[in-house]
């Protein structure tokens, strides 16, 4: 997958009040107030609004945020190619791998397992084929099977193998984890935050994830397009949308493959997940989006702490859930 | 009282020797703070650098009187060589011949400062002096002038920047745990099974007990290294390290294993990471040792502890802030990052910025002295055992002297166990310790006392200090005789020697007790003579009190120059004739023992009305002939040594008790006996 667009998640934006006068540019205040800081992370826009702070705290902690997202990139992003991921990727075999990439492997081969295959950290392949498909020749429909076949067969989760100091891949087989990386990336900021004594903060690195609610209690309310807004006190909501990332002319690819298919995933128009981590809303709703209606029944159960909306083509809202659900709600409409 | 010889700053153009093999040197004259001057080849090329130990860190001896050594580092590190240039100190006077200190200091020349902070002589068994023999205060001092200063010159005339941090690897200073925890300089984190199962997506049916209890600190800082690890793990890891190197401590209790297993087949620590920055520094088997159980008082029994050795070349910093990462483990299912970090920061305490150079050329005495750590805290550490064995005969010598009565009535006990007593002092307190008691510590006591005093002086030997706290104790209960006659190494060795002349047939002398009582007044004149001829120039008084043979006999174990060889050995010999012979007429340490004594508070030792009178066995049996022919035991003279209250309880010996026997044979039936015994 490619640096996502700056606009990917455009459908969703932030407007929790207090972070507003922040974010606004007002001069630095001595006392305690609202804090935004914007940046990159992991090839995505990133936002983190911190809620009634001292302002030293707050640049102490994104100083901190800063380091670890660069150190985290230089495990498990692809848009740098000396990070631990596009080295295994390059070699099929990468000795001595750091804990974060071991770890959100882990993830990723669990999500794997627990959609039957409906996430797959190994879709890379697709996409570099579609890529390569559409920069030949633009404008041209969709690459016939012939081509797609090759690239498909490298897709396998199962041959990924963490050794205890090893990570090994199959035969042509290249991961990426922006199927989950950012929600990792949210998670170890947001838990490096919290041991920082931070409570009252908003990591929005593509998922948005809340230690706790604003200071005056008040939930964070994270919008969405053509629906109520959630109101998110604890936890993370990753919302998955094939419209995120589009590739061709017409809008006919995206980047949300099926690795069964190998084809862009068509059932679902958005799908939103919440759990405790933000690693596996990511990862969940990547899966959901590609399964059925059934499929999702099959794979809830399997994870506890879920709750998944999801808007089909004919704009009706579906909604599952896998108690208990805690820290996320549909504000009511007005 | 004395003006300290070195105050003049010392000629560092001799430092041109310690580089003369390579050709002409020039030394340019001292600059910077520290002061050093650089030293020149005759093309140009430093060489290293020289400096006075005075100048740059303020060295003290043992007495609390400058120590002036003039050494020279090369820029990579190595001292070019080294000499003593002044120096007062009594326990160096009488401890060590000047030549042998001369060899000492100048063996310190190719010896490496950067292979490790806080090598003490010791346990630096890789390279240079091990010790000087019977001047080991004295020798650490000078040790640690020359290791310090040379690091404070190198550092200062490395191209580091200005302003840089630099962690203070040098400071020793010995810490509690719950200091070490108060300060920041160990960090913990308790994780309870419930917040682990929260992270893990598990359920655990004991929430509320820890998963792991981890502990993490630096441990490069001598402070929190050698207090944690102990002075011989923290200098064996110090030994494998660089000098820019860092020493990671990890501990842990709990449930969960921070090291696990898997490392021992793959050769790298997969649980846990050092983080600093966006840095992620993995742990790898070839630079950990395992470590059984934390050194610091206070410190809780830990499941597994390690050290791990950091390079710098892996990007660490250990002037800046980091963080653990510790691996909670496979989750049991879909569950995020499973991971806990635990923040460090060394306390700044341990940080020494470039701003605050120490106010160099500060040469009084008292400021410089304030400027070292408490060295006798190390020094204490350092001879526990000896310590503790030396408080264990004590112990029993205190034993011995209350329940005297129950002692010494039984009198083949009595005579076994002083003859072990002695043995001890003389090879344990005398050869082994080298903890034997001088005139001289007398005299550094009265001239504390008149310059200022100041306890650290005293501590520094930890045999001596706790020597002098139990003779004052014992003197002021029974005289100055519990020292002369149970603790003092010489006076056994007399003894003992003296017991084995009468066992082997050696007549002995019996002087007169008109000659004998006049003799006595010889040490006293001499200890008189030593402590005024001291307010005038105490090394002349050092001088004269080698009339104690302490030093020759005990201390040096009669391996010194002849003169001194054959005095002692007259000494000792005059000794097999007339016991005690050199305690009786000459020591100076007894004759100022005897003058505070006079205070003493108990008078235990028992006689019989009739002693004396009619019979002079106890009086010709005394070690040092202190009964008087009329019966009295003068205590100025005693040594305590008991043998007449042996003899008190003797049916075989006392010839009160012989008689009284005699009396009472003919009577048929035994009747209760009618004591009349008095008290002395």
């Amino acid at each position: 997958m490619p640096p996502d667009s700056p606009t990917r998640r455009r459908a969703i934006t932030i407007f929790a009040a207090a972070a507003a006068g922040a974010m606004a540019g007002g001069p630095a205040r001595s006392a305690r107030a609202d804090y935004a800081w914007r940046g990159v992370a992991m090839g995505a826009d990133a936002t983190i609004l911190f809620n009634g702070i001292e302002p030293e705290a707050a640049r102490a902690a994104i100083a901190m945020v800063e380091a670890e997202i660069d150190r985290l990139e230089g495990a498990l992003s692809l848009y740098r190619s000396d990070s631990e991921l596009c080295r295994l990727n390059r070699t099929g075999l990468l000795l001595e791998p750091s804990g974060d990439l071991r770890r959100a492997i882990h993830i990723a081969l669990n999500i794997s397992s627990i959609s039957d295959g409906s996430f797959d950290p190994t879709v890379q392949p697709l996409w570099e084929t579609y890529v390569d498909w559409f920069t030949a020749s633009p404008g041209a429909g969709l690459p016939p099977d012939s081509i797609i076949a090759p690239a498909r067969a490298a897709v396998d989760w199962r041959k990924i193998s963490l050794e205890p100091d090893a990570i090994r891949s199959g035969p042509d087989q290249r991961l990426t984890l922006n199927g989950l990386g950012q929600g990792y990336v949210t998670d170890r900021v947001a838990e490096l935050l919290a041991t920082q004594g931070l409570k009252y903060i908003l990591v929005d690195l593509g998922e948005q994830r809340a230690l706790a609610p604003r200071q005056n209690g008040e939930p964070w309310r994270v919008a969405r397009e053509g629906a109520a807004p959630f109101r998110l006190t604890h936890g993370a909501l990753a919302t998955s949308e094939g419209s995120g990332c589009v590739l061709g002319a017409g809008g006919a690819v995206h980047h949300l493959f099926d690795p069964r298919t190998g084809r862009s995933a068509a059932r679902w128009k958005r799908v939103t997940v919440h759990h405790r981590s933000a690693a596996i809303a990511d990862a969940l709703s990547t899966a959901l989006y590609i399964a059925s209606a059934d499929e999702i029944r099959a794979i809830l159960p399997r994870v506890t702490g879920v709750i998944a909306w999801a808007r089909d083509h004919d704009d009706r809202e579906w909604c599952w859930s896998s108690p208990p659900v805690d820290g996320v709600a549909l504000e009511e409409a007005s | 009282m004395l003006t300290a010889g070195a105050a003049q700053a010392a000629d560092l153009t001799i430092a041109s020797q310690f580089f003369s093999p390579t050709g002409p040197v020039t030394v340019e004259l001292p600059q910077g703070s520290p002061p050093s001057a650089i030293v020149r080849a005759s093309d140009g090329h430093i060489l290293g650098f020289a400096f006075s130990t005075l100048d740059v860190s303020g060295s003290v001896g043992y007495a609390g009187r400058p120590l002036d050594i003039v050494a020279a580092v090369t820029p990579e590190g190595i001292v070019a060589g080294a000499r003593i240039v002044a120096h007062e100190e009594p326990i160096l006077v009488i401890g060590i011949p000047r030549d042998a200190l001369a060899a000492y200091v100048a063996a310190f020349g190719g010896f490496d400062i950067r292979a490790g902070a806080g090598l003490k002589p010791a346990d630096d068994l890789a390279r240079g002096p091990h010790a000087v023999a019977g001047a080991t205060i004295t020798s650490t001092v000078i040790r640690d002038a020359i290791v310090r200063s040379s690091r404070a010159v190198l550092r200062s005339r490395d191209n580091a920047p200005d302003g840089t941090v630099r962690l203070d690897r040098e400071t020793l200073r010995r810490s509690s745990w719950q200091s070490l925890v108060a300060e920041g300089a160990v960090q913990h984190r308790l994780v309870l099974r419930a917040e682990a199962s929260k992270l893990l997506g598990t359920q655990d049916n004991e929430p509320d007990k820890p998963f792991i209890d981890l502990w993490l600190a630096l441990a490069t800082p001598p402070p929190i290294g050698e207090s944690l690890l102990g002075q011989r793990i923290y200098e064996s890891e110090l030994a494998k390290i660089g000098p820019d190197d860092d020493l990671v401590l990890i501990g842990a209790s709990g449930l969960y294993s921070f090291k696990g297993t898997e490392w021992r087949q793959s050769g790298s620590f997969e649980r846990f990471e050092i983080v600093q920055g966006s840095r992620t520094i993995r742990l790898k088997a070839a630079d950990y040792t395992p470590v059984e159980a934390l050194h610091a008082a206070g410190a809780p029994e830990l499941r597994e502890i390690a050290v791990f050795r950091i390079p710098r070349s892996s990007g660490f910093d250990s002037t800046k802030p980091f963080r653990l990462d510790v691996d909670l483990g496979t989750p049991a299912q879909a569950a995020g990052p499973a991971v806990v970090t635990l923040d460090y920061r060394i306390p700044d305490r341990y940080l020494i910025g470039a701003a605050e150079v120490q106010p160099s050329l500060d040469r009084a005495v008292a400021s410089a002295a304030s400027t070292q750590p408490p060295l006798w805290q190390e020094i204490w550490w350092a001879r526990r055992y000896e310590i503790a064995v030396l408080g264990a005969m004590l112990t029993v010598l205190a034993g011995i002297l209350v329940f005297q009565d129950t002692v010494t009535a039984h009198g083949v006990f009595y005579f076994r166990l002083r003859t072990f007593y002695m043995l001890l002092t003389l090879f344990f307190l005398g050869f082994f310790a080298n903890a034997q008691l001088s005139v001289v510590n007398v005299l550094t006591f009265v001239h504390a006392l008149l310059s200022g005093f100041r306890w650290e002086l005293f501590l520094l030997d930890p045999m001596v200090f706790t020597l002098w706290s139990f003779v004052a104790v014992s003197m002021l209960f029974w005289g100055r005789g519990v020292f002369c006659g149970w603790l003092c190494p010489f006076g056994t060795l007399q003894e003992l020697t003296n017991h084995l002349a009468q066992r082997l047939g050696i007549k002995q002398i019996e002087i007169p007790f008109g000659l004998h009582e006049r003799l006595w007044m010889i040490k006293y004149v001499v200890f008189v003579g030593i402590l005024a001829l001291s307010l005038r120039s105490i090394l002349l008084a050092f001088q004269l009190a080698e009339v104690e043979p302490f030093k020759t006999a005990i201390t040096m174990k009669f391996a010194r120059e002849w003169p001194f060889v054959l005095y002692a050995g007259l000494l000792v010999f005059a000794g097999l004739f007339i016991e005690r012979f050199y305690c009786r007429y000459l020591c100076p340490l007894g004759a100022a023992l005897a003058i505070p004594a006079r205070m003493r508070m108990f008078e235990w030792l028992k006689r019989y009305r009739e002693c004396g009178s009619e019979c002079q066995v106890c009086a010709r049996r005394c070690t040092v002939q202190a009964i008087h022919p009329l019966g009295q035991i003068n205590p100025n003279e005693c040594i305590y040594c008991l043998k007449c209250q042996a003899n008190y309880f003797d049916h075989e010996v006392c010839l009160h008790l012989k008689k009284r026997a005699q009396r009472r044979q003919p009577l048929p039936a035994a009747r209760p006996a009618n004591s009349n015994a008095p008290q002395a």
